[in-house]
């Protein structure tokens, strides 16, 4: 019976009030005192003021719990704490989680709900960079091992082969010569046209229009 | 050299009677050509006739004679060769001539070869070219042919204008 149903139920109840239970120490034993305490429930009956009654019973309340809490709850507590990382690590043990991500989880799906390019929006790549000590990052880099990992007469051909430096040369050197030929030619033609304009005095000779001599 | 890479101050020459100085200047061209041919034949003979010896080795000694005479056939190999391919020697391509026919074709291989020898027989016949009207030595009498001027590096057609007449 409560104190609920009492002012609930039939007014011609008394209302009860539980006294206070007191720890007999005279009984020796935890075990033995528990069940003592259980036994003992002495209610004393009406007269008191309902307050006073309501006030006993928490206390009698409190006391119930803290005694469930120390004897049953705190135990079970730590019994848990003991055993539940122990039974989740055993199942872990048992299951290839990895396996099971990757067979229950559609990664396309997921991906599909991001909005990468709301995501790169939020990236500064100034203040990635910021942070990025670039000096500390090639300290840590063995350019020796990577220059040896390359194979650079294989690259320095093919870029040679890519910018056709022989063609270059090869049509830069034609350049040269060729205006050099050019200016060789123009002076030879100049002068072949003095000596004829030469002769063609000494011989009276007169030309047309097409440089044709009269015979 | 193609048409259009003709500088424009030499465009006007293309086809015409090239004159004594460009072609003195190849003759002189395709003189040290010969001479240095002269000269490496006479090497490798030497070489040749040293590997060859047994024991004893002679310096072989033609004398100016038959250094001559083995310069000359070699200026008319030559010559021939030029005249009768591509109407150039080493000298012609280099002064931008070359030798065709009268009437503006190419040369033969007998006109080139009669007149590779009258050129190395009678050279100072090319000097006829500077008095001559048409600007012909007598090698090009003789041969029935003619030299112009052709800066092109490759010809489209040996036809070209010659500007020259049956004359001469």
């Amino acid at each position: 019976m409560d104190s609920d149903s009492a002012h609930r139920g039939d007014r011609d109840v008394v209302p009860l009030r539980r006294a206070p239970v007191v720890p007999d120490e005279s009984i020796e034993g935890e075990d033995e005192r528990r069940a003592s305490d259980d036994r003992i429930t002495v209610v004393e009956l009406g007269g008191r003021e309902p307050d006073e009654a309501t006030a006993k019973s928490d206390s009698l309340l409190d006391l119930g719990w803290r005694l469930l809490s120390d004897i049953a709850i705190d135990p079970a507590v730590r019994a848990a704490d003991a055993l539940i990382p122990e039974a989740v690590r055993a199942i872990l043990d048992r299951v290839d989680l990895t396996a099971v991500v990757v067979e229950r989880i559609d990664f396309d799906a997921v991906l599909r709900t991001i909005d990468v390019d709301a995501l790169l929006d939020r990236i500064d790549p100034d203040e990635i960079l910021d942070r990025i000590d670039v000096n500390a990052l090639m300290d840590r880099v063995d350019l020796d091992a990577l220059i040896a990992r390359l194979d650079l007469a294989a690259i320095t051909l093919e870029v040679i082969e890519e910018i056709d430096l022989a063609g270059i040369v090869r049509e830069s050197a034609g350049d040269v010569a060729g205006e050099s030929v050019e200016e060789i030619r123009a002076g030879t033609a100049a002068a072949d046209h003095a000596v004829a304009r030469a002769i063609d005095r000494v011989l009276r000779r007169r030309r047309d229009a097409g440089g044709h001599a009269d015979t | 050299m193609s048409a259009s890479t003709i500088p424009l101050r030499g465009r006007a020459l293309q086809g015409r009677p090239a004159g004594v100085v460009s072609r003195l200047s190849a003759a002189l061209l395709d003189l040290a050509v010969v001479a240095a041919g002269t000269a490496a034949v006479l090497f490798g003979w030497s070489i040749a006739t040293f590997l060859l010896s047994r024991g004893s080795y002679r310096a072989p000694h033609p004398g100016p004679e038959g250094t001559f005479a083995l310069g000359a056939a070699l200026a008319v190999l030559y010559l021939w060769s030029g005249w009768s391919g591509t109407g150039r020697t080493i000298g012609a391509r280099t002064l931008g001539l070359r030798v065709l026919h009268k009437d503006g074709s190419k040369v033969g291989t007998t006109r080139a070869f009669v007149r590779a020898l009258v050129c190395v027989a009678f050279p100072v016949g090319l000097l006829w070219c500077a008095i001559s009207a048409h600007r012909r030595s007598v090698a090009d009498v003789l041969a029935d042919t003619t030299v112009v001027y052709d800066w092109r590096r490759h010809p489209s057609s040996p036809k070209t204008d010659t500007h020259s007449s049956p004359s001469d």
